[in-house]
């Protein structure tokens, strides 16, 4: 493939959505491995067939139907979608509880291990990617407690939170 | 200025009916096209579009409309696992419209036949891709998605997307040397 860009655009133009400028046809009749490529495009375009005739309105009206509400609205989203909602606030909460940005202190004499100790987590990882068991996972890792001003305290499986346990937990980690 | 498709769907969500005949009008030809080039008989493409719509609006929390292209893959995609499950559920790997004639003029035997040669020709050729360069390439040419769509047709990237199909282009160039 010499000409990318020709090549990007030979499906267009065999289905008439775009056409050649004088150059690009020039081209196309001298480079015989562009002019075979463009002919294997045209044979594959044309081999579609006529459009299939449709009653638009129809299906229109028929979709319409079928997704309206006895009250005229939408109808709702699917309950698996509020599941998948549930899990999202669940690992943007865990998020918001690790995501303690912290500095270090840098003051003069100042011994490790400290009351007023702060400790810089490093970059976590993309939370939001990570499942429930992983994030779990990371969870358990920050067993210290003691290392945060204030702790967590027990931090339960995240898949088992329920609505109102959620709620507790970002206002806890709301402070 | 023709409304974009996300503003369709917003305008459908507010309960505007004309917003969803709209999408219905813009995408539903496409579909057909594709519909009917897997393989389902004609009688059944305008039930079959209805059907992928119906899911579609269904689940349109599920659609993210950020960019434009990406309500005609999405609407690809969920015809796609339709046209699976149809398949799966009539037993057969692909339903074969027998009456294949009723696509090329009947007047004109000589270029019917050279017609259904090179379809047939061409069929073959693209059966010696890998799957996923072979529905690229077929959404590509065939159906006249730009490769942000099969992105979300596929759910793959655009640039995946593109290599894949120049990939076929190539594979088919050799194979038909």
């Amino acid at each position: 493939m010499n000409h990318p860009h020709l090549s990007d655009r030979m499906p267009d133009v065999a289905r008439g959505g775009a056409g050649w400028t004088a150059a690009e046809t020039a081209h196309l009749e001298s480079c015989p491995e562009c002019g075979h490529e463009w002919q294997l495009i045209r044979a594959v375009a044309d081999s579609g067939g006529a459009a299939e005739p449709l009653d638009l309105d129809r299906i229109a009206a028929g979709v319409i139907a079928a997704t309206i509400g006895p009250d005229g609205a939408t109808v709702p989203i699917p309950i698996h979608r509020r599941h998948w909602l549930r899990y999202s606030l669940v690992g943007l909460a865990a998020a918001a509880a690790l995501v303690v940005v912290l500095r270090l202190t840098s003051e003069p004499g100042h011994e490790p291990g400290s009351g007023s100790d702060q400790i810089a987590i490093g970059i976590l990882p993309e939370l939001d990617q990570l499942t429930a068991a992983e994030l779990n996972g990371v969870l358990t890792e920050y067993d210290d407690a003691s290392a945060l001003d204030q702790p967590l305290g027990e931090i339960p499986r995240l898949g088992e939170l329920t609505d109102d346990e959620l709620g507790e937990l970002l206002s806890e980690v709301g402070g | 200025m023709l409304s974009t498709d996300a503003e369709l769907v917003e305008g459908w969500q507010h309960g505007d009916q004309a917003a969803a005949s709209a999408l219905v009008h813009r995408h539903a030809p496409a579909l057909a096209r594709y519909i009917r080039s897997r393989g389902v008989a004609s009688a059944d493409i305008e039930d079959f579009v209805q059907e992928v719509f119906i899911k579609a609006f269904r689940g349109l929390g599920d659609w993210r409309g950020e960019h434009e292209g990406s309500m005609r893959g999405w609407l690809f995609r969920i015809a796609a696992n339709h046209l699976k499950d149809a398949f799966r559920r009539s037993g057969r790997v692909r339903e074969v419209d027998l009456n294949d004639d009723d696509r090329i003029d009947p007047t004109d035997p000589q270029t019917a036949l050279e017609a259904r040669e090179t379809a047939k020709m061409l069929a073959e050729r693209l059966d010696l891709l890998s799957p996923m360069q072979h529905e690229v390439f077929r959404l590509r040419v065939e159906d006249g998605l730009a490769y942000r769509e099969i992105a979300v047709a596929l759910e793959t990237t655009a640039g995946a997307a593109r290599v894949h199909y120049h990939n076929a282009v190539q594979r088919l160039l050799e194979v038909l040397e």
